[in-house]
Parts: structure tokens; C-alpha cells; sequence
């Protein structure tokens, strides 16, 4: 076989294999649209000790949401609503907040942008159709990576 | 920096070359992680993180790593497309075309999330791809013309070596070596200056943000720039040397012929 034929065999196996996985995977931003409900708030790295003196097992998350989101603006929602506009909207009771949304890196970082210029950064642990996961670090008197369970309501 | 190839490169010449372009690479590195979330310019972590999702099965995420990875292998192969087809007619255009085509993709990142960047994920993937084939161009270079000396877009493998030079240095025989002497100040001198550069765009992000970009481009044209102001001196020197050459020559002929006719 000549040597051109080799080297453009090559280089076409690569682009083939590429649109082949681009063209049966989902696109994040498109998975991530739509209504998300918050399941639990959980540590990572838990300080065991730590929660159960200070809570029952059954308020853990609630817990954890109270002590590592309490510098956030989503700590207040319960839902979160993905628009394709690239707008969020956090829901909670009797509170909405409209905010920015965008997937960076390679699918895996989900920036926040709020109106006074503030800007939150999350990992896309998990995104599948009907669950979500984000993680992100906390402070150290809350040491360790918590984690936000969601799971699709629309 | 440029113009000599292979062996016949001096240890000068490859300091020059690996702590400019370990600068530019340290500053792209930290530029897209800071920008975009993620590395541009060590491949290795490219190759853990696709292992890991075609464990988890995640298709979209592993063709865009795939991608990334593709297209670095695609600079470094092109770049020395360049350097071993063009080297025998002019080595210095034909080390210069890969370092024009980084400038090109760097200045269109620049230009792009400038003016038109609109954050959305498929925008950030393919501009990651165009600073991975950056990167890739300017590695082949640098390892190519050096003989594998000067690699610049990632540190593993001069962590490596560095690492193995110190502990070669415990012996008197090696540490009185002067091509490991040389070899440990060029890695040393790589390492440096591929943390300034990305210190550098730690700092300077914030304010700089897509101009960085810019700032890295000037980077590369002094290194294009340096060699060709060192053709044209050397040539303006060889012109002169001619013309002082014909000018004796004339005045030797001149000589000739006034003793021919006084005769």
C-alpha cells in the first residue's frame, strides 16, 4: 500500500471515530436543560463525628446545606430551572432568583454568574437524563467537597 | 535559535529557544485553565481523564478529549512535516512556518474570546483544540530541531530527567561532565521558565483576560524575529566583506595597470 494512502487512512479513522461519538453522544447544555429538584446535600469527606453530635442522621442534608451553603445564593432554592437562553432560575420558597448559566472545559465545570459579578464554579460529577450531580468545595470549618443530588422533574 | 538543526545546535541556542517557548506554553497552559477549566498543554492528564470517561462511558466527553489529543499529536506532526521536508532548501523558513501557524491559532483564540465569545461549551471545546494544536506545533518544533533535547509544553518528562541528573550528580566523574552540566541547566532553565510564564498569567489574567493571547504571540515573533535580525547582520557583514573584497581587488587592477604602462 502506498505510504499516502496509509497516512490518510490513518488520519480518516481518526475523524471517523470522532463524528461517530459526537454524533451518538448528547451535548451537556442539552442534557442539563429543564427542571431539576434538589434530593440531598451530602459530604464527600465527611467529618462523621462531627454531624452526629450535631445531627440525626435523618437531617443530615439538611444540615450540611445549612452549614456549606450559607455563603451561596442557591442555598434558598429547591428547584433549579435550566432555560436554553443560558438562564437559571432558582426556586425555593418564596424565593426566585434568575441567574447565568454556562458549561465550561469539556463538559465537566457549570459556572454560575449572578448580577453583582459573582461567579460560582461547579463540577458535573454525574449529569445523566434524570440525575444531577455537582460538587464543589466548602470552607474549612465545613472541611471537605460537598456534593448537590438532583434529580429531573421536567 | 531557529536557524541550526540537530547537532549542530549550541547549548546557548537551545536555552534560548526552550525558555522563550517554555514562557509562551506556561502562560497557554494557565490561560486555558483559568479561561476554559482546562489544561491545553500536558497531554498526559488528557490521556488519564479519556481512560477515566470511557470507564463511566460518557460518549460526548470522550470524543472531545479524543479530539484534544488528536489534534496535538496533528501540530506535532505537521510541525515536523515542515522542519524535515523545507530544512534542506532554507532550515530557517522551515523552522519558522510552525512557529507562524501557533502565532495564527493563538491570535485567532485572542481575537475570538475577545470579540465574539459567547461561553457556550462547544465554542470553549474548539478553542481549546486550536491552543492543543498550538501546542502541539510548538513541541515538534522545539524537540525536533533540538535532536529531543528542548521539549517545552509539559514538564513530566524534564521532572524526570532533572531528577536523574541530581542523583548523577552525587558522583564526581558526572558532575564534572560538561554535556550533563549543560543538559541539567537547560531542563533547569525550561522549568523556571515555564512557572514565570504561568505566574505570569495568573496575574495578568484578570486583566489582560483574551489579550494574553497577544501577549504570547509577541512572545514567539521575538524568538522568529531574533534569528532573522541575525541573518540580516550576518549577511550585511558578508556584503560588506564582498565589497571590501572587490574594492581591494579594484585598487590591486588599478595598481596592475599603472605599473604596466610606467614600465
Amino acid at each position: 500500500m502506498k505510504i499516502w494512502i496509509r497516512y490518510l487512512s490513518f488520519f480518516g479513522l481518526g475523524i471517523f471515530l470522532f463524528i461517530t461519538l459526537i454524533s451518538m453522544a448528547k451535548s451537556p447544555e442539552m442534557i442539563i436543560e429543564g427542571e431539576w429538584k434538589e434530593l440531598a446535600w451530602e459530604y464527600e469527606k465527611a467529618d462523621i463525628k462531627t454531624f452526629s453530635s450535631k445531627a440525626s442522621e435523618d437531617n443530615d442534608s439538611s444540615y450540611i446545606k445549612d452549614i456549606a451553603g450559607q455563603d451561596l445564593v442557591i442555598h434558598k432554592a429547591e428547584k433549579w430551572i435550566f432555560c436554553p437562553n443560558g438562564k437559571l432560575i432558582l426556586k425555593g420558597e418564596n424565593y426566585t432568583k434568575e441567574i447565568t448559566w454556562n458549561i465550561k472545559g469539556r463538559g465537566n465545570i457549570l459556572e454560575l454568574k449572578y448580577d453583582n459579578n459573582n461567579i460560582e464554579h461547579y463540577s458535573l460529577t454525574e449529569l445523566e437524563n434524570d440525575k444531577l450531580i455537582l460538587n464543589f468545595d466548602t470552607s474549612a470549618h465545613t472541611r471537605g467537597i460537598a456534593r448537590l443530588t438532583f434529580e429531573k422533574v421536567n | 535559535m531557529l536557524r541550526k538543526y540537530s547537532n549542530s545546535r549550541s547549548l546557548s541556542d537551545n536555552i534560548k529557544l526552550g525558555t522563550l517557548s517554555a514562557f509562551s506554553a506556561g502562560m497557554v497552559n494557565i490561560g486555558s485553565l483559568l479561561l476554559f477549566f482546562s489544561f491545553s498543554s500536558n497531554v498526559t492528564g488528557h490521556y488519564a481523564i479519556l481512560a477515566a470517561e470511557i470507564v463511566k462511558g460518557n460518549l460526548y466527553q470522550i470524543a472531545v478529549v479524543f479530539s484534544w489529543i488528536f489534534l496535538f499529536f496533528l501540530g506535532s506532526f505537521v510541525s515536523n512535516l515542515f522542519v524535515i521536508h523545507l530544512n534542506q532548501k532554507n532550515s530557517y523558513i522551515a523552522h519558522s512556518i510552525p512557529l507562524i501557524l501557533e502565532i495564527i491559532c493563538l491570535m485567532m483564540v485572542g481575537f475570538y474570546g475577545e470579540y465574539f465569545y459567547k461561553e457556550t461549551l462547544a465554542e470553549t471545546e474548539i478553542l481549546l483544540a486550536l491552543m492543543l494544536f498550538a501546542m502541539g506545533l510548538q513541541n515538534g518544533l522545539t524537540a525536533s530541531i533540538s535532536n529531543f533535547t528542548v521539549k517545552t509544553t509539559h514538564l513530566t518528562g524534564t521532572t524526570t530527567d532533572l531528577g536523574i541528573l541530581f542523583s548523577m550528580f552525587t558522583k564526581k566523574e558526572f558532575r564534572n561532565n560538561e554535556a550533563l552540566k549543560g543538559r541539567a541547566k537547560l531542563l533547569l532553565y525550561i522549568t523556571a521558565f515555564y512557572l514565570i510564564g504561568a505566574i505570569t498569567a495568573g496575574f495578568t489574567y484578570v486583566y489582560l483576560n483574551f489579550k494574553m493571547f497577544y501577549l504570547v504571540s509577541l512572545v514567539l515573533i521575538v524568538i522568529i524575529i531574533y534569528d532573522l535580525s541575525k541573518l540580516k547582520l550576518k549577511m550585511y557583514w558578508h556584503q560588506r566583506k564582498l565589497i571590501r573584497l572587490n574594492f581591494d581587488n579594484v585598487i590591486r587592477m588599478e595598481k596592475g595597470k599603472e605599473e604596466s604602462v610606467a614600465s
